[in-house]
């Protein structure tokens, strides 16, 4: 049926209403681009309406007389060359469609009302389905010019989607496992009730600490303020814990979830026994598990069984906080925000002055069933001091 | 989890044995039951709980439900048997104003466990007076649950889920299906939920929504159709109260066409509030309005195979779905 294509009123102007004065090609008889096809009275003039295309006039839809809204399809008409069984073939199938079943019909249900489909001379925007309306709207198309490949002939949501073409906005991804799995957790994660309290960290110590060696140091920034939180978890143990619906677990290893981020998902896989690192070893585990998850050869064991999460997205760029939502059922993870220098007071004689020091944000985001403000900034104050050692 | 193929209402027995084993609480009550009950499904009952628990009564369903009203509030789990959905109008009473309203009307503290079973539909000749669908009842009246199983494991699970349940729950049994066997699951604590749909049949062309003795017959049409390219997803609601609109939602929004078939009267029946909450809520994902299809709206006749001319066949859902794919 394809090969049918509408033969509409054209749009004149303002004009809305038009009537059939006049057939200039017979059916079945072929014209080229320009002919005059056939002639309309409007309220303002009578016109001849030219073809815009060579082609075959299939079948006349209207009678002399006959009154139409602009854009109502009055014909149907195929390419130039169409082979005549091609166009009987369209023309009976068209027929098959739209004519109303009678034999076999089931008539309990079927209201008294509307038949199936007739593609008369009423104006096709009459048919259009609710779905069409909607997506024609959505996607901008303006479906008067647009040829149906639904039953009758009629516009469906499919072909308003095809006339949108690549342009269909919005683009529909579907979820990929991670992401449902993603969403899920996140879902039940903001179900707790979760506060994060944060403390500036000053790194001039640390970096100072680096520099002393002479060598290239075996551990990074972040395997060295890992290894100092996993020292601090020994001290404040409620930190590093899991809530149950009728206990709190505390954990003495500290199996160590550590966020990576993911072109398709974060993922958060799981350092075993982090307790029993140094920072050096730390900072390989890390870098290999990050490996590991970009290569996509995490095994499920690699993502379970965390005890405390250490999230780092100052390292994808200078965000001012690192608050996060719980990785459940841990209580407390730790946010490390971007490494920033900043003028900072320091005390200087009985006074203080103003140094550019370098500083990060450590965010506790805690899970306030479990656990209170007060332990978490002794924690924090713990892991300051630890780092700001000198 | 080991399975036995079991008739329906065998498998509506054993969640009954199951959960009276466990649930001192529970009893029966019918007429008959105490001697094999209705269609079977009380069959050993009696010899293995005794007649206080098994309880025969003589013909009065407003007693019964009464009964079941007073002793579901009074904590007591009654299960009564119906014998057939019919008789829920001699009972109406109780069931749509006590059953249904007592835990609104005292605050919702108080559980009013109570199953109702009530077999229904046509089986080959019982007559206008015992064939009816009277499962759009409960959907009107608000404060009961309503299951219509279609398959054995859904009978027992279903039953398991009404005995569970702190609102009383209209349980019908469709009688044409009492028959029919299918694997059962036998552990004791499987259930199916009340308010989940099944999709029995997954299709992209439009959706069937069905239920109960419709089930079978929808999906023999959706093979029919599927021949002449016509792809149909065939959903057995399994609940009419709550129904899974999520379910049917999800479904349409798919396949933008939807029809309704049930055993049920067509006017006013399951099938209109179904097809009015489509055309309400997604109104804009539909390609086509939503069909119906149910018994025909006159009495039913007696002879049998008037009676089968009088509700939906395979032929006739088959032609709706055609008629549906082309609108």
């Amino acid at each position: 049926m394809g090969i049918l294509k509408d033969l509409i009123i054209p749009h004149m102007g303002s004009v809305e209403n038009a009537r059939l004065l006049e057939w200039h090609i017979a059916e079945g008889d072929s014209f080229k681009e320009g002919d005059g096809i056939f002639s309309v009275e409007t309220d303002k003039t009578a016109s001849e309406v030219e073809a815009s295309d060579a082609g075959i006039l299939v079948r006349q839809l209207a009678q002399p007389q006959d009154e139409f809204k602009v854009g109502a399809r009055i014909g149907l008409w195929a390419p130039p060359a169409t082979p005549k069984a091609d166009i009987n073939a369209a023309l009976a199938e068209l027929d098959r469609l739209t004519t109303p079943e009678t034999a076999s019909s089931p008539a309990p249900s079927e209201p008294p009302a509307p038949a199936p489909s007739a593609p008369t001379n009423g104006a096709a925007s009459a048919r259009l389905s609710p779905l069409v309306r909607r997506l024609a709207a959505e996607h901008g198309v303006d479906v008067t010019g647009l040829s149906g490949t639904g039953p009758g002939g009629r516009i469906t949501g499919d072909d308003v989607l095809a006339a949108a073409g690549g342009n269909t906005d919005p683009q529909r991804i579907p979820h990929s496992l991670r992401r449902k799995t993603i969403a899920r957790r996140m879902v039940e994660a903001a179900a707790i009730p979760t506060l994060t309290a944060d403390m500036e960290i000053d790194l001039s110590a640390l970096f100072a600490r680096r520099r002393q060696t002479g060598q290239k140091p075996t551990a990074s920034v972040l395997g060295e303020l890992a290894h100092a939180a996993i020292a601090c978890l020994k001290d404040h143990p409620a930190l590093n814990a899991h809530f149950s619906d009728d206990a709190i677990l505390l954990w003495s290893a500290v199996h160590l979830g550590v966020a990576v981020d993911l072109p398709d998902g974060l993922v958060v896989p799981v350092i075993r026994h982090a307790e029993r690192l140094s920072a050096g070893e730390l900072t390989q585990a890390i870098a290999d598990l990050a490996a590991k998850a970009r290569d996509g050869r995490l095994a499920p064991q690699d993502l379970e069984g965390g005890t405390f999460t250490l999230s780092n997205p100052g390292s994808l760029g200078p965000v001012l906080r690192a608050e996060a939502l719980l990785n459940p059922p841990q209580v407390a993870l730790l946010g490390l925000a971007g490494i920033v220098q900043v003028p900072k007071a320091v005390p200087d004689g009985g006074g203080f002055a103003v140094e550019v020091r370098p500083v990060v944000r450590a965010s506790i985001s805690f899970d306030h069933r479990a656990l209170d403000g007060g332990p978490i900034i002794a924690f924090l104050s713990a892991f300051k001091d630890r780092v700001e050692a000198p | 989890m080991s399975h036995e193929v079991m008739g329906y209402n065998a498998a509506m027995g054993l969640a009954l044995v199951e959960e009276m084993r466990a649930d001192d609480s529970i009893f029966v009550i019918g007429q008959g039951v105490a001697t094999g009950g209705w269609f079977g499904a009380e069959k050993g009952l009696a010899s293995e709980f005794g007649t206080e628990r098994v309880i025969d009564c003589g013909i009065s369903e407003a007693f019964e439900a009464g009964l079941a009203a007073g002793a579901a509030i009074a904590g007591m789990k009654p299960v009564v048997n119906m014998g057939f959905g019919d008789f829920a109008l001699i009972a109406g009473d109780e069931i749509y104003h006590k059953l249904a309203k007592w835990r609104y009307m005292h605050g919702l503290d108080v559980p009013m466990t109570a199953v109702i079973i009530f077999p229904i539909g046509t089986m080959g000749g019982a007559g206008p007076e015992h064939s009816s669908c009277t499962e759009v009842l409960g959907m009107h009246f608000p404060g009961l649950k309503v299951v219509v199983p279609s398959t054995a494991e859904d009978a027992k699970g279903l039953m398991k889920s009404a005995l569970r349940e702190p609102n009383p729950v209209l349980f019908h049994s469709v009688q044409g299906l009492g028959w029919t066997r299918g694997a059962v699951p036998l552990d004791p604590e499987f259930t199916v939920p009340i308010g989940k749909a099944a999709i029995r049949r997954k299709g992209a062309g439009l959706t069937i929504i069905t239920y109960g003795s419709m089930v079978s017959r929808s999906l023999d049409a959706a093979e029919l159709v599927a021949k002449e390219g016509i792809d149909c997803e065939v959903i057995d609601l399994r609940s009419l109260v709550p129904l899974d609109w999520d379910c049917v939602f999800g479904s349409v929004r798919k396949t933008h066409r939807a029809m309704v078939v049930h055993e049920a009267f067509l006017t006013a029946g399951p099938g209109a509030e179904i097809a009015a909450r489509i055309q309400e809520s997604i109104f804009f994902d539909l390609e086509a309005p939503v069909m119906r299809l149910g018994a025909r709206d006159f009495p039913l006749t007696q002879h049998a195979d008037l009676e089968a001319l009088a509700i939906p066949s395979t032929a006739e859902i088959a032609a709706v779905a055609r008629r549906l794919a082309t609108t």
